[in-house]
């Protein structure tokens, strides 16, 4: 059989959009998976270990597009554990609620790319809508819609007064209808099943072999969430049960994102409901005492590990950061080995894989012949391919029933 | 702190050696000191393969002067992470790959190689994640490696001058 080589080459210079993909053909199946990361490497840690801590917190909240709080809050935590500092509980509940505003608006975008990746550009519509009132909270809240910075070493920067506190509530009220209807449209809705079922099988054994994190880990019936596992903050006195889904297919990780919407409200109703009256932020000392410290906790898309090692200076001796994305590479081309091509667009939003811009695919013949195919063309070439297959399905079922 | 000393008694039970080099960091966390790559090479598959660590969360590397140290952060059922380290001399950094026991380590050793001059054994080829051109035995996570050095644009590394008296130029 001829092979087929294409590679799916993003170049985009920001940190969300460091992966390329090689993917070998055995006709429309794909044989053979290569994922030579690094494109567009950002040079963090080295960047962190030559500015001051504070300095550092600007850089880290500035990782990945979508998950500053997540990083941020990481690293002060590591900051804090080396100080021995006690947080005030006030901060605490505001970082859990900023955190799971966090999960929700990122929750919400998976949503919508799935939703456009398999052809429902009207839904894709509805969820970037709906994901824009939370948006408008977290602005509310910190000054800036993507990159609130609401966390300061030893607590956070802005309280939650009583109007902001309103405004969040009316939002879940708001938002939670909306989840529940949307929803129960990816659960019930059969044309959209019969897409998500059966495309990217992970196995529980799979997810657990290769290190899977997050609702990908989730999705597979794999209970794994640090804060389950190993509560920090105020998640200490909330007990999150985690959401898991045994299909272990992209249908099953819908149901995980809308089961942890539906959990991150509730968290974040609770926290609104038990916030506590104190301090904003405790002192820390602007020079951290010698030691190292190694932080976990549950970003949008998984677990997020902070190592931080100082050696009484003003910067960091050593900083390493592992992202749940880096911690998925390789289920991912586990998932991808095998499947067809017309998939690779959902499989890619399943996965969060950030494409952006510059994105291109070169389709290689014999090593000899090339054609260069853009990435909207590969996802019409998805779309086409499921109606086509759906239409005969259609066609079979009919002549069946006569 | 019941699950901590568990994992401390289990691996002093194998290695009495180790008496006093694992100590207890705080909750969940457990910490062993630097084994030097013949010890290592001993503990590690023991932990991971007998002792319940069948979790590899992260690995990182460390310059630490005349040595390049490894820390290999695994968990277990319990959810208590162990750092486990290892270290090599700089002039020999030569460890093995873990990539057989954990594949998805791959890209974290690939990072080690390029940005901190490890040589691992037993690990498939691959610059991630420098970018082709990259100079020669110029490590970007090592402590003598200076941003200012470098060049973008020629992606060149001037070394600093060395005088006869071993110093460099600016009086280290």
């Amino acid at each position: 059989m001829t092979q087929r080589q294409l590679s799916l080459k993003p170049s985009a210079p920001d940190g969300e959009n460091k992966n390329c993909l090689w993917v070998t053909m055995a006709s429309d199946r794909v044989a053979e998976v290569h994922l030579p990361a690094g494109g567009s490497h950002q040079g963090v840690e080295k960047s962190c270990e030559i500015h001051s801590y504070m300095q550092d917190l600007l850089i880290l909240e500035r990782y990945g597009g979508l998950g500053p709080q997540a990083h941020a809050m990481a690293f002060c935590q590591a900051m804090e554990e080396l100080a021995g500092i006690v947080v005030p509980q006030r901060a605490e509940y505001i970082r859990l609620i900023v955190s799971e505003l966090e999960r929700l608006q990122c929750h919400l975008l998976w949503l919508a790319g799935t939703a456009r990746e398999v052809g429902y550009d009207a839904l894709n519509m509805y969820l970037m809508n709906d994901r824009e009132l939370v948006l408008d909270c977290l602005a509310e809240i910190g000054g800036n819609r993507v990159k609130y910075s609401v966390n300061l070493p030893g607590g956070v920067r802005r309280d939650l007064d009583e109007h902001i506190r309103t405004r969040i509530s009316e939002m879940l009220d708001e938002v939670g209808r909306r989840i529940k209807k949307r929803g129960s449209l990816f659960r019930k809705e059969l044309m959209l099943v019969n897409r998500l079922r059966g495309a990217g099988v992970l196995s529980r054994d799979d997810a657990a072999a290769y290190g899977a994190v997050g609702p990908l880990a989730r999705g597979s019936g794999l209970s794994r969430d640090v804060r389950a596992d190993e509560p920090y903050g105020a998640y200490r006195r909330m007990e999150v049960a985690p959401v898991c889904d045994d299909h272990g297919d992209a249908y099953g990780r819908t149901v995980v994102h809308i089961g942890e919407m539906e959990a991150s409200a509730a968290l974040i109703r609770r926290a609104l409901a038990e916030l506590p009256e104190g301090e904003l932020r405790a002192e820390v000392p602007e020079r951290l005492p010698k030691g190292e410290a190694l932080v976990r906790v549950e970003a949008p898309r998984g677990e997020l590990v902070y190592y931080l090692r100082s050696d009484g200076g003003a910067s960091p001796e050593r900083l390493r950061v592992f992202t749940p994305r880096e911690a998925n590479l390789y289920t991912l081309q586990k998932i991808i080995s095998g499947n067809y091509l017309a998939n690779i667009p959902l499989l890619m939003t399943d996965y969060d894989f950030c494409f952006g811009a510059a994105s291109r695919a070169v389709v290689i013949k014999g090593g000899e012949e090339q054609r260069t195919v853009g990435w909207e063309q590969l996802r019409d070439f998805s779309r086409d391919y499921y109606l086509r297959h759906e239409a005969g399905a259609g066609r079979a079922g009919a002549e069946k029933e006569e | 702190m019941d699950q901590e000393k568990a994992v401390v008694q289990i691996i002093l039970e194998r290695f009495p050696v180790l008496e006093g080099h694992v100590r207890i960091q705080r909750e969940k966390r457990v910490v062993m000191d630097y084994l030097v790559r013949r010890d290592f090479e001993k503990v590690f598959p023991y932990l991971t393969a007998s002792a319940g660590f069948d979790r590899l969360l992260t690995l990182f590397g460390t310059d630490d002067g005349d040595w390049l140290g490894l820390t290999y952060a695994l968990v277990n059922q319990d959810e208590v992470v162990l750092l486990v380290r290892q270290r090599v001399p700089k002039a020999r950094p030569f460890i093995r790959s873990v990539c057989g026991r954990f594949p998805q380590a791959l890209w974290q050793e690939q990072e080690l190689r390029t940005l901190l001059g490890l040589k691992i054994e037993d690990l498939p080829e691959g610059g991630y994640p420098l970018p082709d051109g990259w100079p020669e035995e110029s490590y970007p996570l090592r402590k003598d490696w200076e941003v200012r050095r470098f060049n973008k644009s020629t992606l060149t590394y001037n070394q600093p001058r060395t005088s006869f008296g071993g110093q460099k130029e600016d009086g280290r």
